[in-house]
């Protein structure tokens, strides 16, 4: 009996993609954008976009949103990220309210399938509802459904800052792992964990979330659908079963944590994903809300908190959780300042849950996405196989102490 | 005819390190970036070439004795699609194996997916059993999976990407 074939994934059918959708719901925009993957799969490998196609592509959006006259130059391509393909430029234009100025920014683009499918519609609802909250991106322009770009993109006022050290070494990938030395740790931990704490504060009811679901407190919801979201992914974009996998989804489902409160989630809050001016040591942004949605604070606790994403301190014993904060230290001073406990169990769902989640990104998506040749960072996304298996061994580890 | 492969990939990686990366425009950082990533992918296979056989067939080995250790906890459900299925792959993979002296990448491969499918398939449905019968299943996998895992990572370790990976033994040691 086969359990799935390889060649409808690659090509999958109408009857495959609703099977799959039926077996796992989720939230209303995830499964649209997950169903929009399935249905462009069989489009041709992701071939590039040169700068001027690009530039292009910018200006029919910006043809619908600038009225008077514009300028676009000293367009360049961003390294560095595995996900998105990021374009910066210089856009001189009649600003509102302020008059001719020349603004920095950053087109945010999907390639033809991403590591992580994700929706632009609710990265730029979030960096909106959270601009007043923590330093974030300002951000302009959303396409959401791809009528400009050829996949859906965003449009955001660049921020200056660094994401590690100019002179470190590590953090090679996606700014994990990143060592930033003892004394400009002492300076960003502290803002590290006060904008954490400040984004889980956020009143969620105070601001325009149209692209997400809010999931009920006192219920099993929002753990059913991230849970959900994760196996469809594993359906959808697997080359090989793993029994592994299949423990871990049974473990999960049967001790899914009852939400006590929906916060804003961030979804990928580690060292990386935030910039800093390298003189002051000031974090100027906190990057990368493809992951973000409306659910369980323990999901962003444990993953900042990973061992996939710290190291340990020159003591050669304490874990830096993001390679800042002893992980005691972290859930201490994140209770200090929100007020709200980090409950043990739902700490140990989450982190489960979260190399569960690592597994799909790095041994699935990123094999099928390989494959087929959809993204502008192929050779990156097979070299983080290794990290997948990483994530099971810890999947493993975890799992051995709680059946 | 002696394979040349190894050879042939030091010669690539030569080539990108001494011509091609220092030829590429400094203002593109995402052609720097990608081309060093090429020349580590390129680094790691031509180490573990050498093994790739071994690899396979150790996943078979894997593959095989979880598959009868899964059986052997499936007492009383015989009759279970999901087992049966188990058990037909695992006299398929003892047919294809048994008294040949060599089975092509493709045969292994063949016999590792269905194996692995049967296994998953069945711990699937596993929460449908019998408590201490879904434990048993379920733990069989996960001491499975150790040394399974640590076979993907010491294959990968030279990529530099799992800082733990380089206590584990070299991919050579496992057979």
């Amino acid at each position: 009996m086969k359990f799935f074939d390889e060649m409808e994934l690659d090509s999958p059918s109408d009857d495959l993609i609703s099977t799959i959708r039926a077996r796992y719901p989720t939230e209303r925009e995830m499964d649209a954008v997950l169903t929009r993957k399935m249905h462009r799969r069989h489009l041709p490998p992701y071939s590039g976009v040169d700068l001027s196609r690009m530039t292009g592509h910018l200006k029919a959006l910006l043809d619908q949103h600038i009225p008077g006259a514009y300028e676009v130059s000293e367009q360049r391509w961003f390294s560095g990220g595995a996900s998105k393909i990021q374009m910066g430029f210089d856009l001189r234009w009649e600003r509102p309210l302020e008059g001719v100025v020349t603004t920095k920014m950053v087109v945010r683009m999907e390639p033809s399938e991403s590591v992580n499918t994700t929706s632009r519609k609710r990265e730029y609802e979030l960096l909106n509802a959270l601009s007043e909250v923590v330093p974030v991106p300002r951000v302009y322009w959303v396409d959401a459904e791809a009528e400009y770009f050829p996949e859906p993109a965003l449009i955001y006022e660049f921020v200056a800052g660094v994401t590690k050290p100019s002179q470190t070494a590590t953090g090679k990938v996606a700014g994990i792992g990143t060592n930033f030395g003892p004394e400009l740790r002492a300076t960003l931990a502290n803002q590290f964990v006060g904008y954490l704490a400040a984004i889980h504060n956020f009143d969620v009811s105070s601001a325009k979330f149209d692209a997400f679901n809010v999931p009920l407190v006192n219920s099993t919801q929002s753990a059913l659908w991230q849970l959900n979201r994760a196996r469809r992914i594993w359906e959808e974009d697997r080359g090989e079963d793993l029994p592994l996998i299949e423990v871990a989804a049974n473990w999960l489902e049967r001790n899914m944590p009852v939400l006590d409160k929906v916060c804003v989630v961030h979804g990928d809050y580690r060292s990386g994903n935030f910039l800093f001016d390298e003189a002051t040591a000031k974090i100027t942004a906190i990057l990368d809300w493809e992951r973000g949605y409306l659910g369980d604070r323990h999901r962003d606790l444990a993953w900042t908190a990973d061992q996939a994403f710290g190291h340990l301190a020159e003591d050669g014993t304490t874990f830096l959780a993001s390679g800042l904060v002893p992980v005691r230290k972290f859930f201490d001073d994140y209770e200090t300042l929100t007020g709200m406990s980090v409950d043990a169990d739902s700490l140990r769902y989450y982190t489960i849950f979260n190399s569960f989640q690592l597994v799909m990104s790095a041994i699935a998506s990123a094999y099928r996405v390989v494959k087929l040749g959809k993204s502008h960072q192929d050779i990156l996304l097979a070299s983080v196989e290794p990290i997948g298996y990483a994530a099971a061994n810890k999947l493993r580890m975890c799992l051995r102490e709680v059946i | 005819m002696a394979d040349k492969s190894g050879v042939a990939l030091g010669a690539a990686i030569k080539s990108l390190n001494e011509v091609v990366l220092p030829s590429i425009d400094p203002g593109n950082p995402l052609a720097l970036e990608q081309a060093k990533f090429v020349v580590n992918y390129l680094t790691l296979l031509k180490k573990q070439l050498p093994y790739r056989s071994q690899r396979k067939y150790a996943d078979l080995c894997h593959y095989m004795r979880l598959a009868v250790t899964v059986l052997g906890h499936c007492d009383g459900l015989t009759t279970l699609a999901q087992v049966s299925a188990l058990s037909d792959a695992v006299s398929r993979a003892r047919a294809e194996s048994e008294g040949r002296a060599f089975m092509s990448e493709e045969c292994v491969d063949e016999l590792v997916r269905d194996l692995a499918a049967s296994i998953s398939d069945l711990v699937r449905v596993a929460p449908s059993f019998l408590d201490a019968q879904r434990r048993s299943i379920e733990f069989a996998v996960l001491d499975a999976a150790e040394e399974w895992l640590n076979i993907q990572r010491a294959w990968f370790a030279p990529l530099g990407f799992d800082s733990e990976a380089k206590e584990l033994p070299e991919i050579s040691s496992y057979s």
